[in-house]
């Protein structure tokens, strides 16, 4: 899976998982892989994260603790309030969409 | 509401016999990786041995694998996705050689491949790997010392604490000492609780005791026992990324390679 289509599939899930980011399942609320519903493609999302994962640490920590803090209602993420991560988070999507032209 | 865990824990280690290890309430400093990659080595081998003598072997191997009043890595036990810290420092000087020039942050991630190095720097984390690249044998001590500042206008280092592999120094030691904070429901009622080093909630492994739902991931699934099923659990929370998230050694990933990958 190129990086281009990867975005192309993980970006709109994150907007999605983001946007329902108030629904809790009990301590858990659902990341962006969750809005992946075909199976095949979602294990090749899993793949291609875990084969790239050093090469974007940054953008897939940052969401992983997001949605972390989210399923357990913490108040902060290392000192920055969960609002304020989302809207940094917000951002980061914006530039990846620009790079990759989405 | 917030309370240290000290108490309990020279308690647990007494109890277990294990109390020349009391330094770690007095003065010593507990890494992140040390507190749980000693928990999951203790769990491993307490879980292999059975029975009581099980459970004091995995004490015995949480004492044996844990490195309290250096900081440093626990000899032996690698981070999930990260190979040793001389690996990681390798990277660092590698990447820093080739990008001698690069001393600005970045202000667009549209400059040029996304190195995950590169991210970090975007992110306010150059400071520290320029310090690493420029003095190679810079002690533990040493790098802790230097805590980049935040980049204004990007995200603060958003790495759980385990990340930094640092120690040394009382301060750092107090301030890193495992706490008991409850866990509540939007409404305010308290429905769990988490530990963990310092004063923040999340972001950094800990051990948590909630109900849990469903898998972290949508390609894991949980294995809970039907007798726990709808009750509130023990379980913690290690690792990177994704990792992090796991409900261990609950939740199974998918593409565990053994039953012991859980842990």
């Amino acid at each position: 899976m190129s990086e281009q289509d990867f975005f192309s599939i993980y970006l709109p899930a994150l907007e999605k998982a983001l946007a329902n980011d108030h629904v809790n399942h009990g301590f858990n609320v659902l990341g962006p892989d969750w809005y992946i519903e075909n199976k095949t493609m979602r294990k090749k999302i899993d793949a291609f994260e875990e084969k790239n994962f050093e090469k974007y640490q940054a953008l897939f920590e940052s969401i992983s603790l997001y949605f972390d803090a989210k399923s357990h209602n913490f108040d902060e993420i290392n000192g920055i309030k969960t609002s304020e991560y989302k809207s940094r988070l917000i951002h980061q999507i914006s530039l990846y969409k620009k790079k990759f032209t989405l | 509401m917030e309370i240290t865990l000290c108490s309990s824990l020279v308690r647990i280690l007494i109890e277990a016999k294990v109390s020349d290890r009391i330094a770690v309430c007095v003065g010593g400093t507990v890494s992140g990786d040390s507190f749980t990659g000693g928990l999951h080595a203790g769990l491993k081998a307490g879980l292999l041995s059975g029975g009581t003598g099980g459970v004091l072997g995995g004490i015995g191997a949480v004492k044996n694998n844990l490195n309290f009043l250096t900081g440093k890595p626990t000899a032996g036990y690698q981070h999930p996705g990260l190979a040793s810290s001389s690996d990681i420092q390798a990277t660092k000087n590698k990447f820093w050689k080739t990008h001698a020039a690069n001393t600005q942050t970045p202000t667009s991630i549209e400059a040029g491949p996304i190195a995950w190095n590169e991210s970090i720097n975007a992110y306010g984390m150059g400071r520290r790997d320029r310090f690493w690249a420029q003095n190679p044998g810079a002690g533990w001590d040493e790098q802790w010392g230097f805590i980049p500042g935040p980049s204004p206008g990007h995200i603060t280092p958003v790495y759980p604490e385990s990340y930094l592999i640092g120690g040394g120094g009382a301060f750092k030691a107090a301030s890193a000492l495992p706490k008991l904070k409850w866990l509540r429901v939007s409404g305010g009622k308290i429905n769990g609780f988490t530990i963990s080093k310092g004063a923040g909630y999340g972001a950094k492994p800990r051990l948590d005791f909630h109900k849990l739902g469903r898998a972290s991931k949508a390609s894991n699934s949980l294995t809970v026992p039907k007798l726990l099923q709808n009750r509130k659990i023990l379980h913690y929370h290690r690792g990177l990324g994704n990792n992090l998230r796991r409900y261990r050694p609950w939740e199974k990933g998918w593409n565990d390679k053994n039953f012991w990958s859980r842990f």
